[in-house]
C-alpha cells in the first residue's frame, strides 16, 4: 500500500534560518497522525509545503504516491487542508461556501448540492445552513472549515491545529469529528502544540523542534522511552502511614508521597481518605499487581490512575526548549 | 477560460444577463435583492441570441469565483444604493447641462436644439468615463489583496482552481458590473437623441471607449491587487495610475503643446524636414492615443471636421500629406494590450508558488 504521506529530507530555509530541517517522515493510510511541537517547531510550515503552498527549499514531498513538484494537483486533489485560520467569506452562506469551494475542485453543481447537504450534517451545521458565515461561532467555524476540507473527498486531511482557540466542548466535538473520519478510512495528519489534545485519538506521534523529529512513535511507547517512572494518583481510605509503609515495600515505588491538599477540598476533615502521588518504574503488569497488592492487604482504594499530566513531561523531555 | 476576458467587452447585452447564473441554477436561492429594482433590467433580447447568452452563462458558471463575486456584490443595499446614486447624478448633471444650454440655444433652431443634443451626451459619457476612472480600481483592487487579507487566499490556492480562473473570474466579475452601469446610463443617453445631433457612430465609439477603459482600470487594480497583500496599498496604487492616465496625461499633452509652440516659433515649421515632421506628428498622434479624454475629443473633431469616422489625412508643411488613423482606434489597441498584459502579469503573480 502507498504511504499516505512520505517526505524525504524534507528541509525549508526561510535566508539562514532552516524551519524544517532533513525531515523524514512517513504516515500510512488511515492513521491519525499527531504531528507535536513547540509554537515554531516548524509544523505550519511542513503543512504548507505538503499542501502545496510553499516550495521546499529541498527534499522530496509525496502524498499518495503524487510528488508535489511534480503533480501538484493530484496532491491537492488528495489532501484537504484546515490551516489554523478561518477564511471568511462576509457575503456567502454556510451552504453557498461549502459550494463555492465544491466548485474550485471542480465538481459539478448537482454534486455540489448533494455534498454540501451530507457534510452539514456531518458537521452538525445543517440548521445555520442559510446564515452569513460570519455569524457562526467559533467552533461552528471550525466545523464548517472542516467540512470544507472534506468538499472533494481528499483521502488524506491535513489539520493545522485543529483545537486551537477552541473551548472545551467544541474541542470535545472536534474530535470525535476526527474519529468520524477516521473511521471512513481517512489518513488524519495533525498538528498541535497540546500533547493532551493527541492522547486520546493518535495512532502515532511525532514531536518536532527546531524542523526536526526527536521522537516519533505510539505515544504508549515513547512514554514508557522517555518516562521510565509513571506518576500514579491514588486516594485510598486509610491512614497514610499505613498505605506508605505499604506502598514503600513494594518494588517498583521509587518515591510516595502524601497530597498536600486544602482539608475542604479533601472531602472535608474525617472523610478519611489519603491523597497519594507516587513515582512508579516499571511496567503495566507490575502497575497492576501493585493494585492487587493493596487490596489484599485490606486498604480501600477509592481512585488509582496514571496521571495523564505526565504527557507533559514526555514534551518537555522530548524537546529541548530549542526554537529556530 | 481564454475568452473569459474578451466576452464581457465585446457583448453588451451581458450585464443584465449578470443575474442569470444564480436565477437559472439555484432555484431555491435567497433571491439577490438588487434583483428585482435593477434599472433596465426587463428587455433583453435573451431570445434573439439565446446560443452566445447561454455560452456566456456556460461560462461564468464553470468559474466560480465569477460566479461567487457576482452573488456577493449584487446581494444586500450596497449594489442598489450605487446604482441609485449613480443614475440620480447622472439625471441631475443632464438636467444642468440641459437647463445652461437650452437657455442659450434659440428655439425652433435646428442646429441650435442639436448643440443641445450634442451637450447631454457628451456630459453622460464625461460623467461614465469619470465613473469608470472611480469606480473600476475600487472594484479591482480588492481583488486578490482582500483574498489574502481575509486568509482565504490560501484555501482558494490548495483547491484546483487555476491562477488564470481566479484572475480572470475577478475581471468578468468586475466587468461584469461596469456595464451594468454603463446600461443603467443607457436610457439617460437615449434622452440626447430626442434632442438630435448624436449619430450612431458616435454612440457607439463612445462606448467602445468606455468599455476599453474600464477594462483597463479594472486590469489595473487587478495587478497592483496580485502584487500587494493589502488592500489599501493597492488601491492607492491603481487610483494613482488610473487619475494619471485621465488628469495626468493631458497636462502632459497641453506641456507638449507649448514645447510645439515654441519649437515652431523657434525653428519655424517650415524648417524641419519630413522626417521631423512626420515624428511630431506621431509624438502628438500617440500623447493624444493614451488618454481617454484627449482620444474622444480627437476623434470627435475628426468625425465632424472630416467627417470620417476612421482616419484623417493631415497635409505636411515639407511635402505631401499623411494619413493618420483616428484616436479611437490605436486607443482601443493600445489600451486592450495593456489590459491583456497586466492580466498576465497578475497569474503569473498568483501562480507563483510563496517561497
Amino acid at each position: 500500500m502507498t504511504a499516505a504521506i512520505e517526505l524525504q529530507q524534507l528541509t525549508k530555509r526561510f535566508k539562514e534560518r532552516s524551519a524544517v530541517d532533513h525531515l523524514d517522515l512517513t504516515v500510512e493510510q488511515g492513521e491519525i497522525f499527531g504531528f507535536v511541537g513547540p509554537n515554531g517547531a516548524g509544523k505550519t510550515t511542513t503543512l504548507r509545503m505538503i499542501a502545496c503552498l510553499l516550495a521546499p527549499t529541498s527534499g522530496e514531498i509525496k502524498v499518495m504516491g503524487h510528488s508535489a513538484s511534480h503533480d501538484p494537483d493530484a496532491v491537492r486533489s488528495a489532501i484537504g487542508y484546515m490551516p489554523d485560520f478561518f477564511g471568511v467569506y462576509n457575503d456567502l452562506s454556510v451552504e453557498e461556501y461549502l459550494d463555492f469551494f465544491g466548485a474550485c475542485y471542480k465538481l459539478p453543481p448537482a454534486e455540489r448540492a448533494r455534498l454540501a447537504n451530507d457534510l452539514l450534517e456531518l458537521v452538525e451545521l445543517s440548521h445555520r445552513r442559510t446564515d452569513p458565515v460570519e455569524r457562526l461561532s467559533r467552533g461552528m467555524q471550525q466545523r464548517l472549515s472542516l467540512a470544507r476540507t472534506l468538499v472533494h473527498d481528499p483521502q488524506v486531511l491535513l489539520l493545522d491545529e485543529p483545537a486551537s482557540g477552541l473551548d472545551p466542548r467544541a474541542r470535545v466535538e472536534i474530535r470525535e469529528l476526527m474519529r468520524e473520519l477516521a473511521r471512513m478510512g481517512k489518513t488524519i495528519f495533525f498538528s498541535t502544540h497540546i500533547l493532551a489534545d493527541v492522547a486520546e485519538i493518535c495512532t502515532r506521534v511525532g514531536i518536532l523542534e527546531a524542523g526536526q523529529l526527536v521522537a516519533l512513535g505510539e505515544l504508549e511507547a515513547l512514554q514508557q522511552q522517555l518516562l521510565p517512572r509513571r506518576q500514579v494518583d491514588l486516594t485510598v481510605l486509610a491512614t497514610p502511614e499505613n498505605t506508605l509503609a505499604l506502598l514503600n515495600a513494594y518494588m517498583g515505588v521509587v518515591q510516595a508521597q502524601p497530597v498536600e491538599e486544602n482539608g475542604a477540598a479533601n472531602g472535608g476533615v474525617g472523610s478519611g481518605r489519603t491523597r497519594l502521588r507516587l513515582e512508579f518504574s516499571g511496567d503495566d503488569a507490575a502497575l497492576a499487581g501493585l493494585l492487587a497488592h493493596l487490596v489484599h492487604n485490606g486498604v480501600a482504594v477509592m481512585h488509582f490512575s496514571e496521571d495523564r499530566r505526565d504527557l507533559e513531561e514526555v514534551f518537555l523531555r522530548a524537546t529541548r526548549g530549542q526554537v529556530t | 477560460m481564454e475568452t473569459t476576458s474578451a466576452a464581457p467587452a465585446g457583448d453588451s447585452p451581458m450585464p443584465g444577463d449578470a443575474r442569470m447564473p444564480g436565477d437559472a441554477r439555484m432555484p431555491g436561492d435567497a433571491r439577490m435583492p438588487g434583483d428585482a429594482r435593477m434599472p433596465g433590467d426587463a428587455p433583453l433580447p435573451d431570445d434573439l441570441r439565446p446560443g452566445l447568452l447561454q455560452r456566456l452563462q456556460a461560462l461564468l458558471l464553470a468559474n466560480p469565483v465569477a460566479f461567487k463575486e457576482l452573488r456577493g456584490r449584487m446581494r444586500g443595499r450596497r449594489a442598489y444604493i450605487l446604482i441609485t446614486v449613480y443614475t440620480a447624478v447622472l439625471s441631475l448633471a443632464m438636467l444642468l447641462v440641459y437647463f445652461v444650454t437650452n437657455s442659450s440655444s434659440t428655439p425652433n433652431n435646428y442646429n441650435s436644439i442639436q448643440m443641445v443634443g450634442k451637450a447631454l451626451f457628451g456630459a453622460v459619457f464625461w460623467l461614465q468615463l469619470l465613473v469608470m476612472c472611480f469606480v473600476a480600481p475600487a472594484l479591482a483592487a480588492g481583488a486578490i489583496a482582500s483574498e489574502r487579507e481575509r486568509q482565504t487566499y490560501e484555501l482558494l490556492r490548495t483547491t484546483l482552481l487555476s491562477a488564470r480562473a481566479l484572475v480572470l473570474g475577478k475581471f468578468a466579475s468586475g466587468m461584469l458590473f461596469l456595464l451594468l452601469l454603463l446600461l443603467v446610463g443607457l436610457p439617460l443617453q437615449s434622452m440626447a437623441y430626442l434632442f438630435g445631433g448624436v449619430t450612431l457612430e458616435e454612440l457607439l465609439v463612445g462606448t467602445l471607449l468606455l468599455i476599453v477603459t474600464a477594462a483597463a482600470f479594472l486590469a489595473v487594480g487587478i495587478f497592483f491587487s496580485s502584487l500587494s497583500g493589502r488592500t489599501l496599498i493597492s488601491t492607492v496604487l491603481s487610483y494613482g495610475v488610473s487619475l494619471l492616465l485621465v488628469f495626468g496625461l493631458p497636462m502632459l499633452l497641453f506641456l507638449l503643446l507649448l514645447l510645439q509652440q515654441n519649437l515652431i516659433s523657434g525653428t519655424g515649421l517650415s524648417n524641419m524636414n519630413v522626417f521631423q515632421e512626420t515624428m511630431l506628428l506621431l509624438l502628438m498622434w500617440s500623447g493624444m492615443s493614451i488618454n481617454p479624454l484627449a482620444t474622444a475629443v480627437g476623434s470627435e473633431v475628426i468625425l465632424l471636421q472630416e467627417s470620417s469616422l476612421w482616419s484623417m489625412s493631415i497635409s505636411l508643411s515639407s511635402a505631401g500629406s499623411i494619413s493618420m488613423p483616428s484616436p479611437w482606434i490605436p486607443y482601443t489597441i493600445l489600451y486592450t494590450l495593456l489590459s491583456l498584459f497586466l492580466l498576465w502579469l497578475a497569474v503569473r503573480r498568483v501562480s507563483r508558488l510563496d517561497k
